[in-house]
């Protein structure tokens, strides 16, 4: 599985490199997301057609920002756990 | 499922050519003047003008650029049968056992009445180097293997007498590398 970031999917063109696209990043819970997803990529890669025409929900689309974000929600929400954990090692 | 609509692909005519078993290894860094690119595999190069990363927890293995934003993580999952399948109270749905606001198990009862359940956090979700950031789904996860025992005597009325028993416990990264290309 994998598990992105912001928990929302990464889909639509890689940023700066023309030709490539990804649909990745479902956080486990891809099975009920991907068909509808594959169909607006495929419209994308096909068609040419812009992610935000695809009828795709906005916060699915890659971006720059996205992936340059050095902070992550993912691992904050995860912190509290493993910190606890590693204290009772101590 | 994924079998399936490959076969159906394969049935038309639209010159469908699948590689299974095939890794990518690496896409070129810049396009030839066709403006394709050059893509790596375990069965040698070929070369495409469109690329499609449906690659998942993998996706940063080809495309490092999204080490930060994609984290490959390990599941467990087991499968709990009964020898004596007469006895076991069928169970016509999927379920979430939900424990707490971060713990759940799912449940996928399967035809002959043995039951796939995944889940297992509790027992390792608090050692990070245990399933985050990892695509190694050769080898178990320990310290989750025996939860699984005794899993449904535990949790559904009438399955208290079955005998049901872990039959088997696997990790699974879930997807293998696959790229698929249009020329």
């Amino acid at each position: 599985m994998g598990y992105s970031a912001d928990f929302m999917p990464h889909i639509g063109p890689v940023p700066d490199t023309p030709g490539q696209f990804i649909i990745a990043g479902f956080n486990g819970h891809g099975m009920p997301q991907i068909l509808l997803s594959s169909k607006g990529l495929a419209a994308m890669v096909r068609d040419g057609v812009p992610f935000e025409n695809t009828g795709l929900p906005r916060l699915f689309k890659t971006t720059k920002e996205r992936i340059e974000r050095r902070d992550s929600p993912l691992e904050d929400s995860f912190r509290p756990l493993w910190e606890e954990h590693a204290r009772s090692k101590l | 499922m994924v079998h399936q609509l490959l076969a159906k692909l394969l049935e038309q005519d639209h010159k469908l050519n699948v590689q299974a078993n095939t890794s990518v290894t690496s896409v070129s860094d810049t396009t030839d003047k066709a403006g394709r690119w050059s893509i790596e595999t375990s069965r040698g190069t070929i070369k495409a003008s469109k690329v499609i990363h449906a690659t998942n927890g993998y996706a940063s293995q080809v495309l490092p650029e999204y080490t930060r934003s994609i984290t490959p993580i390990r599941g467990v999952c087991s499968h709990i049968d009964s020898p004596l399948k007469q006895h076991a109270a069928h169970l016509n749905n999927t379920y979430a056992l939900r424990f707490d606001g971060r713990n759940y198990d799912y449940l996928i009862p399967r035809a002959d009445g043995s039951i796939i359940v995944g889940g297992a956090r509790q027992r390792f979700w608090h050692k990070p180097e245990r399933w985050f950031d990892t695509v190694r789904d050769g080898e178990l996860v320990d310290e989750a293997t025996s939860y699984f025992d005794g899993y449904m005597q535990r949790h559904f009325r009438g399955w208290e007498d079955t005998q049901a028993q872990t039959k088997k416990v696997w990790t699974g990264s879930k997807y293998r590398s696959l790229l698929l290309m249009r020329n």
